[in-house]
C-alpha cells in the first residue's frame, strides 16, 4: 500500500506542484500510525526530492531568470523561519482550520470570479 | 508585476512555515491577481519548496526526525509518480489542469475544515469532562 501512495503522491505534486503533502501526511498518520513530527519530516524531504523531478515539467514554461529564482529562495527560506516560529505559538488544530477555510474561499473565489 | 509575486511570495513563505499550505495559497493569490499563468505559479512554488525543503531536511536529518525506513520506501515510488505526473501535465492543457486543480484544492480544504473542527470539539470535551 505504502509503495501505491507513494506513486499516487509522486503523480499529484508532478502534475498539481501543492497539496500533495497532505495526501501523504493523512496517510501516514491514520494508516502507519507514525509520530505528527516525523511525519512533517518525512513529507517534506519526499517531497522535496519529488519536486526535483517535478521541476522539470516546468522547464518549458517557466523562463528560469536567477535573479528571480535567487530572490525568491531566500524569501522562501527568510520567512520560511519566521513562519515556524509563529506556529509554536498557534495550537495546529487552529492553523489548519484557517488554512482549509483559505483554501477552499480563495479556490470558490477563482472559479466563480475569476474562471 | 515582479514586486507583487514577492509580496505574495513572502505571505506565502510565513504560511508555508507554519506547515498549512504556503504553496497552494500562492499558485491561488499570484494567478487570482492575473500576475503569472497557472502553470507559471505552478513551477516557481516548485522551486521555493525545493530550497526550503532540502535546507529542512538536513535540519531533520541532524536531529533523527526522519523514519529512515519510511523514507527509503517511499523514494522509488514517488520518484516514478513524479515522472509520471510531469508526462501527464505536459499532457493536460491548461484550463482543464486548473479544473482538476480547484477540485483537488476544494477537497484538502474540506478534508482540513473538518479534521480539525473535530480536533477543537475532542480538545474542548477532555476540558469539559476534566472540570466535572
Amino acid at each position: 500500500m505504502i509503495y501505491l501512495i507513494g506513486f499516487i503522491v509522486g503523480i499529484l505534486n508532478g502534475i498539481f506542484a501543492a497539496g500533495a503533502g497532505q495526501v501523504l501526511v493523512f496517510y501516514l498518520i491514520y494508516f502507519m500510525k507514525v509520530e505528527t513530527h516525523k511525519v512533517r519530516a518525512i513529507s517534506v524531504a519526499i517531497l522535496s526530492i519529488s519536486s526535483i523531478f517535478a521541476i522539470f515539467g516546468y522547464k518549458d514554461v517557466i523562463q528560469f531568470d536567477l535573479i528571480k529564482i535567487i530572490s525568491l529562495v531566500l524569501i522562501a527560506a527568510i520567512t520560511g523561519v519566521i513562519g515556524t516560529k509563529i506556529m509554536k505559538k498557534i495550537p495546529s488544530e487552529y492553523l489548519n482550520l484557517i488554512s482549509g477555510i483559505l483554501l477552499v474561499s480563495l479556490t470558490v473565489y477563482k472559479m466563480l470570479v475569476k474562471g | 508585476m515582479w514586486i507583487y509575486i514577492l509580496i505574495i511570495a513572502i505571505v506565502c513563505g510565513i504560511i508555508a512555515g507554519m506547515g498549512i499550505g504556503g504553496g497552494s495559497i500562492f499558485i491561488l493569490l499570484t494567478t487570482i491577481f492575473g500576475l503569472i499563468s497557472h502553470k507559471e505559479a505552478q513551477g516557481y512554488n516548485l522551486i521555493m519548496f525545493i530550497a526550503v525543503g532540502i535546507t529542512s531536511t538536513i535540519y531533520n536529518i541532524k536531529n533523527k526526525n526522519i523514519d529512515k525506513k519510511i523514507l527509503l520506501q517511499l523514494l522509488l515510488p514517488v520518484c516514478l509518480g513524479s515522472i509520471t505526473g510531469v508526462f501527464l501535465l505536459k499532457k493536460i492543457n491548461e484550463n482543464l489542469l486548473k479544473t482538476f486543480f480547484y477540485l483537488f484544492m476544494i477537497i484538502i480544504g474540506i478534508y482540513e475544515i473538518i479534521s480539525s473542527l473535530k480536533k477543537i470539539y475532542n480538545a474542548k470535551n477532555n476540558i469539559n469532562e476534566r472540570s466535572e
